[in-house]
């Protein structure tokens, strides 16, 4: 049978396979070395454009070089955290929405996959470091016979290092914004985990077979809270997952993995992702490996903790439903790009990209009675080699010429709403004349 | 094909399937001896009629036993008890040669498009080998048959020669698809056809099957945890529980009139896309309990918020309620039930009794 063009396209001839791999070696090189690379801090720090927000993503691209080209999973991604809310982020498989959770804990897989431009402002607290680097200790202090107040001395006459309720060493902290798309893998350890967590999505496999539950929640606390004692950290763990409503959690700290039903495995998840109080989890994909009812038993904790760490939730899923019960803000991404984004309200009541209301159409509901489903027509472009015009155009019923042009900016339709589409105007509400079938 | 007409001939007034006390256990423990003594209950006692075109949804948890029942009635796997009727010929206790024509009626789409293709065929080869092996078609008409069949489920003649690892998701299902059809089934059992799914093509695949119900007279099993997609495309839903049915009845009875705390529970857990509605959620407390050991009494009694005394004792009684919508559980019934049950549990209290009494004397 006769190649088709498409397969014609798929082709690669050996000389330019060997161009590729080239090109890929001389660009994964030199971001690795950029990441391995000792750094002042100040060269990291930057400054937050709202100072309401816990994370802002900038202009964010991560790309993975295949041997097929480039891919890039994340091109161009822009959206905000605000402190003490939940954002969600939507899309279908492949449109980059793990790749960009994952850029912010510098996870990406390396080294093919790296984080190439742009930049994720986050506000940390970190430890204070002295000139040669170490961390400063506060130490206990107290009043003497004088009234004076010196410090504390022990037994041996070395100061005592002042303890926190948890029974870890106080360090002087200082609060400072930092840019993780430059920061050194190095610096990054003392956020990941202890400032930002991660809760992913299947806890079948993200669970280390072979230790129990209670080794792999302790190794958290003796990493991010220095000078713990044993017994501490253990009562630390078992006090976690009792907020994570396990009902033995004695019993559950000596089990393995493999003993714990889904759910129970993913509530050990959250409790591992809370152990260090952080200012914000992402929670990618949480509940696509559970049943309904164990979902909304999780969603329903997830909620509840919010409010007790008061901390910000990035929620990713494809599931709109958990979108719209879970989420404050809602950004929809396609293809590597944010096409939309607004309060929950904003992208439920008046979904404005076509891709958006495609998305809400095609999914069956059990209130609503509809013949046949909706269904976006064709499939996601090739990421190698993305289109320079709207990528959506080929799948959109109401593409007009403008389309063909440059990729659409984004468009301010109302304070919180936001779109990259041809079909809105700035601050007018209302699409220009055809009407939404809904 | 008057191979078909004579297999399916029968009683015209039977319905399509018949399954009577459908039962599959599973040996998870053997004593010394060999002798099985420990069971996997995965399907304990299920009936229930499906007239030809329409279309049965299967919601349940996991491992509640959906897929093994679907698997069952197929015989992909060895019925333990129960009786199954195809067009009113009790077909359970033919053999297995026996059963081999029959098969061609009976097919099944598999619920991961990524695992149940074979790597090594041909997409015309994965469609096209069974109907050669059932002699639906010869050699010389195997190619034009499989392209037609490939046309009916949206598949494009120049995939004739390719192989599955270079399709999408929606694209491997459409060949899981091709493949139940090419046998030009009656009953066709989808177990979780779009989990796997992105949502857009989740749609894409729904409405085909739809479709080929609607130009084929194709009648489905749909087997699936998503109660919004089991809402969209059945007829008639039936709830599972930890291998029980325990509510079953027509799409409208089922989902507006619902009468089985399970059903309800699992129903206010559906996540609505709509961020206004603040849902009054029943929140099940705990997981489903290990189908190995099940709870004594009623098996739901553990996590259900309307537990009475006589769920803990008694197993409710599978019966239709109102008409053409059954439901076991101890809230409907009759007053002389109740009396029934209470006297047994008395019965059994006593028993319990005189046990604990003779145990002390002994110990004494």
């Amino acid at each position: 049978m006769a190649k088709t063009e498409n397969e014609k396209k798929h082709y690669i001839s050996r000389s330019e396979s060997k161009r590729i791999s080239k090109e890929n070696s001389k660009a994964i090189r030199y971001y690795e070395k950029r990441k391995k690379r000792k750094v002042a801090p100040e060269e990291y720090t930057t400054e937050m454009k709202d100072e309401k927000n816990v994370v802002e993503f900038d202009d964010l691209h991560t790309y993975f070089f295949s041997d097929a080209g480039t891919v890039k999973a994340v091109n161009g991604v822009s959206f905000s955290i605000p402190a003490g809310s939940t954002v969600g982020v939507v899309g279908e498989s492949g449109c980059g929405k793990s790749v960009t959770s994952l850029s912010l804990m510098q996870l990406v897989q390396a080294p093919s996959g790296q984080i190439v431009g742009g930049s994720i402002r986050f506000r940390a607290s970190l430890f204070k470091r002295d000139a040669r680097g170490r961390k400063i200790p506060v130490y206990e202090t107290e009043t003497n016979e004088s009234g004076e107040t010196v410090f504390k001395l022990d037994a041996k006459g070395k100061k005592v290092v002042k303890k926190n309720a948890l029974g870890g060493n106080v360090y002087e902290m200082e609060d400072r914004v930092v840019d993780i798309a430059k920061m050194p893998a190095e610096a990054m350890r003392s956020i990941r985990g202890r400032e930002i967590s991660m809760i992913f999505q299947e806890p079948m496999t993200s669970l280390n077979p072979v230790f129990t539950i209670g080794n792999q929640l302790d190794e958290v606390g003796y990493l991010h809270i220095e000078g713990i004692t044993k017994q501490q950290v253990k009562e630390h763990s078992i006090e976690m997952l009792r907020l994570v409503g396990i009902a033995d959690p004695e019993g559950v700290y000596k089990k393995f993995p493999h003993e714990l039903s889904g759910g129970m495995r993913q509530r050990v998840m959250i409790a591992i992702a809370l152990l260090c109080n952080p200012k914000l989890i992402v929670a990618d994909e949480p509940t696509t490996a559970l049943d309904v009812t164990i979902q909304a038993q999780i969603l329903d904790l997830l909620r509840e903790i919010k409010k007790k760490i008061n901390g910000s939730i990035m929620l990713i899923t494809h599931d709109l439903g958990v979108v719209a019960e879970m989420a404050d803000y809602v950004v929809v991404m396609y293809a590597g790009k944010v096409i939309e984004t607004g309060t929950a309200e904003d992208i439920f009541d008046h979904p404005l990209h076509p891709y958006t209301i495609g998305l809400q159409k095609s999914k069956p509901t059990v209130d609503a009675e509809v013949d046949s489903l909706y269904c976006i027509p064709g499939f996601v472009p090739n990421p190698i080699n993305m289109p320079n015009y709207c990528y959506f155009r080929d799948r959109c019923e109401r593409c007009r010429e403008q389309c063909s042009g440059e990729y659409p900016a984004f468009v301010q339709v109302t304070e919180t709403h936001s779109v990259a589409c041809y079909l809105y105007r700035e601050k007018n509400a209302a699409p220009e004349k055809e009407e939404k079938d809904v | 094909m008057s191979e078909i007409a004579e297999r399916t001939q029968a009683a015209d007034d039977a319905p399509l399937l018949e399954v009577k006390n459908l039962k599959k256990y599973f040996v998870v423990g053997k004593s010394f001896f060999g002798k099985p003594n420990a069971f996997l209950k995965a399907v304990d006692g299920i009936s229930f009629r499906l007239e030809k075109g329409k279309t049965l949804g299967i919601v349940g948890e996991s491992g509640c036993g959906k897929s093994t029942m679907g698997r069952t009635i197929l015989r992909l796997y060895d019925q333990t008890d129960g009786e199954v009727y195809f067009h009113g010929r009790k077909i359970s206790d033919l053999s297995n040669r026996a059963f081999d024509k029959l098969r061609p009626n009976m097919q099944m789409i598999f619920q991961d498009p990524y695992a149940s293709l074979s790597p090594r065929l041909t997409v015309g080869e994965i469609i096209g080998e069974s109907a050669l092996q059932h002699k639906l078609i010869t050699k010389s008409e195997y190619r034009d048959y499989v392209l037609g069949v490939m046309k009916t489920c949206g598949l494009q003649p120049h995939y004739f020669e390719r192989y599955p690892h270079e399709f999408s998701g929606g694209q491997r299902q459409r060949i899981c698809i091709a493949r139940a059809l090419a046998l030009k089934p009656e009953l066709v059992v989808c177990d979780e056809p779009v989990s796997a799914l992105d949502v857009s093509i989740q749609a894409q695949i729904i409405n085909m099957l739809k479709e080929l119900r609607a130009s084929l007279g194709l009648t489905y099993i749909f087997i699936s945890h998503d109660l919004s997609v089991v809402k969209h495309i059945s007829d008639d839903v039936g709830v599972m529980y930890l291998g029980s049915m325990v509510e079953y009845g027509s799409k409208e009875r089922v989902f507006d009139h619902t009468l089985h705390p399970y059903t309800r529970a699992l129903f206010s857990a559906v996540p609505v896309p709509n961020p206004h509605v603040k849902m009054n959620r029943i929140l099940l407390k705990g997981d489903i309990p290990s189908p190995v050991n099940p709870p004594k009494g009623c098996k739901f009694h553990t996590r259900c918020e309307n537990c009475m005394e006589v769920c803990e004792h008694v197993p409710p009684v599978y019966k239709e309620v109102e008409s053409g919508h059954f439901c076991a559980c101890h809230l409907y019934n009759t007053a002389e039930e109740n009396a029934a049950f209470a006297e047994q549990i008395a019965l059994e209290r006593a028993a319990l009794a005189s046990a604990e009494k003779n145990g002390h004397v002994a110990q004494a």
